[in-house]
């Protein structure tokens, strides 16, 4: 065989391997695009509680969960690497809603207690009950809104039922210790800012 | 809150001074929010953004950035539209000879191009610039600024080399002129014209 056959064949068998890695690569994009598929399905709920109880704004909480699977979209050739899929998204969900909050600081959160009482579920409460339950959580909020931001984040995500303090402690970035003691400080402070508030009326 | 969940402080040292019904309705109040609904139509709205996301080709172009810049780096990428459709671009090896081939394209342009000009040879005397006449009606009647310069040095002739074979004999010393041609007598020879006579002999004294 001449050299320029060879040289030949060898050109062919490097546009014939380029040809199986491009399908290859086709097939494992859409077994990841699946894999999000159902992770959305699956956890888009959680996300968007989550992003909620930060922005406390429906369309920025679904901003949020948007960008969060946007940013797995670009990291999805980890996703066989990720062991809990489920404290992953919400550690990814976590930071883009801390993002959004940091750049958007002058933007007024719902803060508005008529948002609040008409996003909160009252059922078989009159109009009076259920304004004056949206007042009531709308001053706890402005408490728990008043902490120091450690303590503020162990307590809003310790109020999701999902989560356990290790993988709190996970989403955070800090031990489970910190977690707890965090915690505790936490609703010392809301509870006698609440005390002194009531103690004002 | 979870009542599974047992957050207790790890520090006993502060007491826990609140009271229940603080913590009970901060507890509802978080509660209410973590078991919020979410609306309707929530997840289609997100796997419709996730979907327009794979079209902008974002997946795209993070997977071509990673391939790319695991090997040799991309400088460019081809556009969508553009990228042919075989997978032979894909190819690292004809992407380099590709390469090459305009390497050498723009390397024989430019040296055919600097073969056909070639540069004036540089001059080997500098003539003076013209003189103009001055504006004001006087001249200096072409008179020229010679620096003063001091005086170098000698250059000796070189002696000839090569004589010729006449001169090369011993050189005769110069005769005497004839001091006083009319004192002494003129001989003549036989066959021969004038003979100088030999000096006189200086008297003894």
């Amino acid at each position: 065989m001449g050299a320029s056959q060879a040289v030949f064949s060898g050109w062919m068998e490097t546009a014939n391997s380029a040809v199986h890695e491009r399908v290859h690569a086709q097939a494992r994009r859409h077994a990841e695009e699946e894999v999000l598929a159902a992770l959305v399905g699956q956890y888009s709920g959680t996300l968007y509680r989550v992003a909620f109880s930060v922005l406390r704004n429906c369309s920025d909480a679904e901003d949020a969960v948007q960008e969060a699977f946007l940013r797995v979209l670009r990291h999805s050739d980890k996703l066989d690497e990720i062991r809990d899929h489920r404290v992953w998204l919400i550690r990814i969900v976590w930071n883009v809603v801390l993002d959004r909050k940091r750049r958007a600081k002058t933007r007024p959160e719902t803060d508005d207690v008529a948002d609040l009482a008409r996003v909160l579920p009252a059922e078989g409460l009159s109009a009076e009950e259920r304004a004056s339950a949206a007042q009531h959580h709308a001053q706890v909020l402005a408490c728990v809104d008043k902490l120091p931001a450690k303590e503020r984040e162990v307590l809003m995500l310790s109020a999701f039922e999902e989560l356990t303090s290790v993988e709190i402690a996970s989403v955070l970035g800090i031990t489970e210790s910190s977690v707890r003691s965090r915690l505790f400080r936490a609703r010392n402070l809301v509870a006698e800012r609440l005390n002194y508030s009531r103690n004002l009326r | 809150m979870n009542p599974n969940k047992n957050f207790t402080s790890d520090s006993g040292a502060h007491p826990n001074l609140s009271d229940p019904a603080d913590l009970a309705s901060l507890d509802e109040t978080l509660r209410l929010i973590a078991r919020l609904p979410a609306p309707a139509g929530l997840e289609d709205r997100i796997q419709a953004g996730v979907q327009a996301g794979v079209r902008a080709g974002l997946l795209a172009r993070s997977k071509a950035e990673s391939q790319a810049g695991s090997r040799f780096g991309r400088l460019l990428l081809w556009p969508a539209q553009l990228k042919p459709q075989g997978a032979w671009m894909e190819s690292a090896a004809v992407r380099a000879a590709a390469a090459a081939a305009i390497v050498c394209v723009v390397l024989g342009g430019g040296w055919g191009i600097h073969s056909r000009f070639h540069s004036a040879p540089l001059p080997t005397a500098i003539s003076p610039p013209p003189r103009l006449a001055a504006p004001s009606g006087f001249s200096s009647a072409g008179a020229m600024h010679t620096p003063l310069t001091l005086n170098g040095p000698v250059v000796a002739k070189p002696a000839k080399i090569e004589a010729s074979p006449d001169e090369a004999q011993p050189v005769k010393p110069p005769k005497a002129k004839p001091a006083a041609k009319a004192a002494t007598p003129l001989h003549r020879t036989k066959g021969a014209g004038m003979v100088i006579a030999p000096p006189a002999a200086t008297p003894a004294k």
